[in-house]
């Protein structure tokens, strides 16, 4: 394989690291707290994509928004039930970390219960197998339009944070939440929404993984939850844009490492890079070096 | 009975196996316990059984050693490789910390998967079965008897503080990197033991059952059993993995089932047991050793005089630090001197060539408006922000920024503005953690059960300075749950505790009652005749000019006036920059 589809390869599969890393960090930037049901969100995304494409027989483009909508509400449930109840606990992080921990496994579980162990896919016709060829690299149509699709959600989250309304009452919550409440910002609906999002982003990535790679299991959250953990510490806990750049680096990390020295080691780039920069920048390539004032 | 006899025979038989994992659990559980019990979250108790097993099963199989020795092999192993991840993540705190511990699980897992001599994905078999069920309960029974006479010691309780909070810890002379690196290695170490064992048992061992699962796992057996006593790992580890064997009773998926079941649990616990199933079973009622029976009521009632205090010739010479051997000052060498210190935040000039010096049995006021720089010379004097200029020399040493444990085990020992107090200990205990700077630990005493003596000694020094405080009638509750005035008398306590040379007190009246700070005031000078230094920084004037011998007014970061009270009171920079109102109004 040559270097101009290694490129795209990468560039593909951080997207999707990108866009997954993105809701980890979206709820760790608001909340200080890390959601570890994010990867179970993921999965269940994936999962309602496939009930809407392969048995409904929606077309794909309606699989994703559903996927969406559908993980948001798991988004509403999660801040509901693991971390509203726990707010203002003095080991509240600590206590967010365990709850949501216990979230995964009853949605792992639900999926399991439902599908079972095994891998489904989807009909041949969902998705075009098309591709396009540039400089001698092959460029499925469906990898561009995730890749497409993931720069569109990114941007249109780093619009919603930096200039509306809303986001403005985020970035109060993130900065300082008991300043926010003081000044008349619905902390809890803010909370409730960030997690919307960040769930809605998780289900989006687990549909389009699902449809570029043909393929929903339940443990297929697994491998992006520790990469996605290794993106947000890369990008720079909190930072949208960390976590963008954080998920390409990776992706391209991954493909040329591949590429170098063997699949088999490609899972230790991760979190080689994670350990360079837990070591030379802890708080990531673009981490706010303060912290939260409580 | 015959029928009896063989109906638990088959009933051994068919659940041995379970007791054995229930052990096996209950170990790694521990092992994640001592982390947690210093308020450290790691995530890579898996990958140390892993590094555990996989060295005693290489060196039963290649080399054929006795199981003793690749079991102690097993643990050194294990134990080195938490040495040398946690010299490098444990600068690391909360999340990030957790984060890096299953990065280098991962790393570990790819590790095996591809080195020659682990046997790959295919794992390494076959491991010949050597483990018993009662040499799992042996090592359990050591382990929980180790952990149980840790949490009462000052080792244990060293943790504890350091959980509760780090900064408050470090200024009582505990070192937080050393600390927690010291309870990471043994915490690497006992997972190791439990890798050794487990692999002797199980035939075969693959990357696969150290990977990020088991990782999660070992931390809900914990999670769920509780962490503020070592019973709880060891109730979780039981409920969780006699949960699943029930539950093959329900036809449903087993993984599935099993995974639902320990997910609802985690979550019904954390959300209204916070502290496990063993604060049911031990309630508040945990690390008994502060009031074990024998106590307090048998101590003799200490009495307030401060003939029970060490006079100034017999108070004990802090341990040289660093090495550095400790010479006996000159007697007219102020005990600290500051010399031009400075401290920047950005282009805020917060500190800016300030001198200050306090004498042995001086009582020195630092006051100056809202903003003045008054902790900030506090917290750039103690260690806990390096200044950016100037020098900071104590009782003959240059300490300009040496880190606070190190600065505390000088004798310079501080409060805080806003109390910071060990909140999950008993008033207690927060005396105790401070009575054991300087002096040796309890740790291996309590082990060989020669702890008595030291420990009552201890606790009725303790009991004694809480008494000189006036709430020694607090002495079993819980320091989260004490009224404003308590918690900073306690917090005085606390720092006397450690046998400090120089006290900084830092607002100790704020938010007392006049005849409380008035009670404050007569304590510092009770202190101050008894040779120690007091560096007294308060808004509240009265007591400053009751107390002080000498007072110190900064504003803007620097010195505007010095000297004795009734002067400075009257010196107009000072009226106009801050005692305008109060002087009015006093």
């Amino acid at each position: 394989m040559d270097l101009p589809q290694q490129l795209f390869n990468g560039i593909f599969l951080g997207s999707i690291y990108a866009l997954f890393a993105l809701g980890y960090t979206l709820v760790f930037g608001v909340l200080d707290v890390l959601n570890l049901a994010h990867a179970a969100v993921f999965t269940v995304g994936a999962c309602m994509a496939l009930v809407l494409v392969a048995r409904l027989g929606l077309p794909a483009w309606l699989g994703v928004v559903g996927a969406s909508l559908g993980a948001g509400l798991l988004g509403l449930l999660l801040d509901r039930v693991a971390f509203a109840p726990l707010r203002g606990r003095p080991e509240e992080r600590f206590a967010g970390l365990i709850s949501s921990l216990a979230m995964a496994s009853l949605f792992i579980a639900f999926v399991q219960g439902l599908f079972g162990p095994n891998a489904y896919v989807f009909p041949p016709d969902a998705v075009t197998i098309d591709a396009l060829r540039i400089a001698g690299a092959r460029l499925p149509i469906v990898q561009l339009v995730v890749i497409g699709v993931s720069l569109a959600l990114m941007a249109g989250l780093g619009w919603l944070v930096q200039r509306t309304r809303f986001g403005r009452s985020l970035r109060a919550v993130a900065e300082n939440p008991r300043a926010a409440a003081l000044l008349g910002i619905d902390v809890a609906r803010v909370n409730a929404e960030t997690f919307f999002i960040s769930s809605a982003l998780g289900g989006v990535a687990g549909a389009l993984f699902a449809l570029a790679f043909d393929s929903v299991s339940f443990d297929m959250g697994t491998s992006v939850e520790l990469k996605g953990l290794a993106v947000i510490i890369v990008g720079g806990m909190g930072s949208l844009l960390g976590a963008f750049v954080g998920g390409l680096v990776l992706g391209l990390a991954e493909v040329l490492a591949i590429a170098g020295i063997g699949s088999t080691w490609r899972d230790a780039v991760a979190f080689g890079l994670l350990f360079l920069i837990l070591i030379v920048r802890p708080a990531g390539l673009f981490g706010r070096t303060g912290t939260r004032r409580d | 009975m015959d029928g009896l006899l063989s109906g638990l025979a088959s009933f051994w038989a068919t659940y041995e196996s379970v007791a054995q994992f229930v052990g096996l659990n209950a170990i790694l559980g521990l092992s994640i316990y001592v982390t947690l019990a210093a308020g450290q979250l790691s995530l890579g108790q898996a990958a140390f059984m892993g590094v555990g097993a996989y060295t005693a099963a290489l060196l039963t199989m290649q080399l054929g050693w006795p199981f003793a020795a690749v079991l102690a092999a097993g643990v050194v192993a294990a134990g080195l490789t938490a040495f040398v991840l946690g010299v490098v993540v444990l600068r690391l705190r909360g999340v990030y910390l957790a984060i890096a511990t299953l990065g280098f699980g991962a790393v570990f897992g790819v590790v095996l998967f591809n080195l020659p001599i682990s046997g790959g994905a295919e794992g390494l078999r076959p491991i010949p079965s050597i483990t018993t069920t009662w040499q799992i309960y042996l090592a359990l029974a050591a382990l929980a008897f180790g952990l149980w006479r840790m949490d009462g010691s000052t080792f244990g309780r060293s943790l504890f503080a350091l959980r509760d909070d780090e900064a408050a810890a470090a200024s009582l002379g505990i070192d937080p990197f050393r600390t927690n690196l010291v309870a990471f290695v043994a915490s690497g170490m006992i997972a190791g033991l439990a890798g050794g064992l487990s692999a002797h048992l199980t035939y075969i061992i693959t990357p696969g059952q150290f990977g990020f699962g088991p990782a999660l796992d070992i931390l809900v057996y914990a999670i769920v059993g509780g962490t503020t006593t070592f019973l709880g790992p060891i109730l979780g580890a039981a409920l969780l993995t006699i949960l699943p064997e029930v539950m093959r009773q329900v036809p449903v998926d087993p993984g599935a089932s099993e995974l639902f079941v320990s997910g609802l649990i985690l979550l019904l616990i954390i959300l209204f047991l916070p502290s496990g199933l063993a604060s049911l079973v031990v309630g508040r009622r945990r690390r008994s050793d502060a009031r074990s029976p024998q106590s307090p009521t048998a101590a003799p009632p200490p009495s307030p005089s401060p003939s029970l205090e060490p006079s100034p010739s017999s108070r004990p010479q802090p341990r040289p630090t660093g090495g550095s051997p400790s010479p006996t000052p000159p007697a007219p060498e102020p005990l600290l001197a500051i010399e031009g210190l400075g401290r920047r935040f950005g282009g805020l000039r917060a500190l800016e060539g300030l001198d200050l010096t306090v004498g042995p049995g001086q009582v020195v006021g630092l006051i100056g408006p809202n903003g003045a720089g008054k902790t900030t010379l506090v917290n750039a004097v103690t260690g806990l922000l390096p200044p950016s200029a100037g020098r900071v020399v104590f009782a003959g040493h240059d300490i300009t920024a040496w880190p606070a444990h190190r600065v505390a085990r000088l004798g310079l020992v501080r409060t805080y503005q806003n109390v910071r107090l060990f909140r999950h200990l008993t008033v207690l205990e927060n005396v105790l953690v401070g009575a054991a700077l300087g002096r040796p630990g309890t740790l291996g005493p309590r082990l060989v059960g020669r702890s008595r003596a030291q420990e009552a000694a201890a606790r009725n020094e303790a009991l004694g300075l809480l008494e000189r405080v006036g709430i020694a009638h607090l002495a079993d509750r819980p320091a989260g749950g004490l009224s404003y005035g308590d918690r900073r008398r306690l917090e005085i306590c606390r720092a006397l505790a450690a046998r400090p040379r120089l006290l900084v007190l830092d607002e100790p009246a704020a938010g007392m009652t006049a005849p409380e700070a008035a009670r404050v005031g007569t304590l510092v000078r009770e202190l101050a005749t008894e040779g120690l230094g007091v560096l007294l920084i308060e808004h509240n004037v009265g007591l400053v000019m009751a107390t002080c011998d000498r007072v110190v007014v900064i504003d803007f970061g620097s010195r505007i006036a010095e000297g004795v009270p009734a002067v400075v009171a009257r010196d107009p920079r000072v009226i106009d920059a801050y005692l305008g109102d109060a002087v009015a109004s006093a």
